[in-house]
């Protein structure tokens, strides 16, 4: 167990826990739907259409990240305040209503089936029909409400905001930067340029704004109260300060990455594509500095669960969200890849970044909740979770990185009909249905260990931190520097063979090879550094061999 | 020779560059300094109002609310005289973007809609087109006459689209550079108002490079 005085007020965390696991399996099985109507439409078509699907896949992702976010703000707040939460029913009352929501959400959405949406003042009211902000203005209304409660629950409870670490500081911002930015993706715009130009504020800023400083936060939190060390607290905020810094910096005008193509001026080809590059720096900077933290601390945790997932967060941010981003955001290579699966090869492993983070916080958080200590089961099915889920994902990224690449063949180049595309891209389906189950393997031992852990007594004794017998490669950091140059070598061969779709031997000769083998170098290097990172990172934090 | 791979490489080499020698410049200064005497928050406080001045002055020039326009305007396009924008209320109703692509945002299932009107071109034929697959498994619901006139009108929309040449096509030569002068309607998007961006873009480079040695080399 942690070392930290609990709070009876903490266990109102729970519920929202509980309904964050619940739509994480809602989100897991939409996917499975959508890979059914990849391998045969047929099945589903006219029952529940692949729009629908798809909006219940990422919607449920948004409501369970905000959900588990919302857990980790209830859980670190009496800590932090040394006191119980202010207003303890309305936090109750918060739990019932972000259910309906929840609930509202999903039962709306069905009707964009037959397109009964209800349009108030000139805004859809039920749904609102545009990727990443499907969910209806009516509820919308309800999560604002949600963020005042919070609000004032946080504010009630760490009355003195000048006191806060600037850690919370980053935490409360980003979450209310979060809702904040939800608003200009959903308004109505006539006109598709300015519809799509500020859906991007709400998903761009999301991600690499306020969620990045919001997880920055957390994990900044996480750190101070394992080790109540001043020196950390320092560490923690020359952290948080830089990384709030560098990402507005880049972050602010390399959205322009998103503007290349939908209608808006040329200039954002150069803007968008330089400073977009350059987004890679905070995320470096910060596992450059987590590793020195880890390194610093030099201790073997217990909480082993937990370091493995913000280790996911540290690899998917660096492969996933950088390298692979990199691989594409180059405006010459972003020209082919866009609009087809290239695109969610980058995505995928983005999102998981974001949901590593929230199950990192909620596997640190469970003891503490349930009151039972950590024990050896909890550590292995926890590190399984997370070996599932990672290489799964891994895989699925993966595949649609090199489906992608044969789509902009077949599609752009060729003209093919859009039957001819589909079957084009069908061999790397298997890829993303055997990466999907992987992950959902990984979830079924994310969710029995918290429910073995919230519901059964635990009889096996608390988990002793064990060294490791010897040191190996894949415990420690050894080689570390030199494969993150292989990494980046390969994220630029993927970006060679993007960009080779332009050279006059593949448009002219024909030559296709050329960016098929480049891409598959680039693709498949980074799907074999990334495990190889992850376990040296994690072991070696585990085993106390840094 | 595509001028903009200058551009783009110039300011990246030349950021880098000028980084590198300010950290070198700088860094001795700064490992005798205390932290607090080192003037990086207020550097950083004003590049974050430096980015928020940037697309703040970017925006309306994006969304069009200049008295030029780069794209045609969908209240102003109609089909069989019914409206474009009643067809993106039908698109967001239906929610097309779960399936298609729209300006290659979307999902990935069906094919990407400028596409398909840039390669059609013809009004009538987009129609016949909704005609073919609506209420077919490939579009499993119904529309009424009305519903697949304003789609049709929208689709138009979509293909007049300033897009600066995407999606790949033959006919753009598969290439956007082709677009800087060719879809200049303004002159601050045309190649000679470039060496602002450029300037701007190299500011950038600067402070984010130069930021990446200055907290690494901190600890």
């Amino acid at each position: 167990m942690n070392d930290l005085v609990s709070y009876n007020s903490q266990r109102l965390a729970i519920p929202f826990i509980i309904v964050a696991l619940a739509l994480f399996f809602v989100q897991l099985i939409a996917g499975a739907l959508l890979a059914i109507y990849y391998i045969s439409p047929d099945i589903l078509s006219g029952i529940i259409n692949f729009n629908l699907v798809r909006a219940y896949h990422i919607n449920a992702l948004i409501l369970w990240l905000f959900s588990a976010t919302f857990a980790a703000v209830f859980y670190f707040a009496p800590v932090l305040g040394r006191r119980e939460l202010w207003g303890q029913n309305l936090v109750k009352l918060l739990a019932i209503v972000l259910v309906i929501v929840v609930i509202g959400i999903f039962a709306t959405l069905p009707l964009m089936q037959s397109g009964n949406n209800i349009w108030i003042l000139g805004q859809p009211f039920l749904y609102e029909g545009k990727e990443y902000v499907e969910a209806g203005r009516l509820w919308d209304i309800f999560i604002f409400l949600a963020f005042i409660v919070i609000a004032l629950v946080l504010l009630k409870t760490l009355p003195n905001p000048k006191e806060w670490p600037l850690a919370l500081w980053a935490l409360v911002l980003g979450a209310a930067g979060t809702f904040f930015l939800y608003i200009p993706g959903n308004i109505f715009f006539k006109s598709i340029p300015a519809s799509e130009y500020f859906r991007w504020w709400t998903v761009h800023y999301w991600v690499e704004g306020s969620l990045e400083v919001a997880y920055a936060g957390a994990v900044g939190l996480v750190l101070m109260l394992l080790i109540p060390d001043p020196r950390v607290r320092k560490i923690v905020d020359k952290y948080i300060f830089y990384d709030v810094i560098l990402a507005a910096t880049s972050g602010i005008v390399g959205q322009g990455h998103h503007y290349f193509w939908i209608g808006t001026p040329t200039f954002w080809i150069l803007l968008g594509g330089i400073i977009s590059v350059l987004e890679i720096i905070p995320l470096a900077l910060m596992a450059l500095e987590s590793l020195r933290i880890a390194r610093e601390i030099g201790q073997p945790f217990i909480n082993v669960p937990s370091i493995y997932f913000l280790t996911g967060i540290l690899i998917f941010g660096f492969i996933g969200v950088s390298l692979l981003g990199l691989i594409q955001t180059w405006p010459w290579t972003n020209w082919w890849e866009h609009g087809t699966w290239v695109t969610p090869s980058h995505g995928h492993e983005c999102m998981m970044a974001f949901a590593m983070g929230a199950i990192a916080l909620l596997y640190f958080a469970l003891p503490d909740l349930s009151g039972k200590p950590i024990d050896k089961t909890y550590v292995e099915w926890g590190k399984r979770a997370f070996w599932f889920m990672f290489i799964g994902q891994v895989i699925i990224a993966t595949s649609f990185g090199l489906a992608g690449t044969v789509q902009i063949y077949h599609y752009w180049i060729l003209g093919e009909d859009w039957r001819s595309v589909l079957n084009a891209r069908f061999p790397f389906v298997p890829g993303i249905v055997f990466g999907g189950a992987l992950v959902f393997i990984g979830y079924l031992h994310l969710a029995s260990s918290f429910i073995r852990h919230l519901l059964f007594p635990i009889r096996e004794e608390e988990y002793k931190p064990r060294k490791a017998e010897k040191r190996t490669f894949l415990n420690t950091l050894d080689g570390f520097p030199m494969l993150i140059v292989l990494a980046i070598m390969f994220a630029l061969i993927g970006t060679t063979g993007l960009w080779s779709f332009s050279s006059d031997s593949v448009l002219v000769y024909g030559n296709v090879w050329i960016p098929y083998t480049l891409s598959a170098i680039g693709y498949i290097g980074l799907a074999i550094l990334a495990p190889i990172m992850a376990a040296k990172i994690a072991r070696s934090i585990e085993y106390g061999t840094l | 020779m595509n001028w903009y791979i200058i551009y783009f490489f110039s300011a990246f080499i030349l950021g880098i560059v000028i980084a590198v020698v300010l950290f070198v410049i700088i860094a001795r200064k700064v490992e005798r300094a205390k932290p607090e005497e080192i003037p990086y928050a207020k550097l950083g406080k004003i590049m974050i109002g430096f980015s928020i001045l940037v697309i703040l002055i970017l925006t309306p020039i994006s969304i069009d609310l200049t008295k030029e326009k780069r794209n045609p305007q969908p209240e102003k396009i109609f089909y069989n005289g019914v409206n474009a924008v009643e067809g993106w209320r039908v698109a967001i109703d239906y929610n097309c973007m779960g399936c298609h692509t729209i300006v290659g945002n979307g999902a990935y299932y069906a094919p990407e809609l400028v596409y398909i009107a840039r390669k059609i071109k013809d009004g009538d034929k987009i129609r016949a087109l909704l005609d073919t697959y609506i209420g077919t498994r490939y579009m499993p619901f119904e529309l009424t006459e009305r519903e697949k006139d304003a789609l049709t009108a929208w689709m138009l929309y979509l293909r007049d689209l300033n897009t600066n040449n995407w999606p790949p096509m033959k006919e753009n030569e598969y290439s956007f550079s082709t677009s800087f002068e060719k879809n200049a309607v303004r002159w601050y998007e045309s190649f000679d108002a470039w060496y602002l961006y450029w300037f701007i873009a190299l500011i950038f480079t600067v402070f984010l490079v130069y930021s990446f040695f200055y907290w690494y080399s901190r600890g």
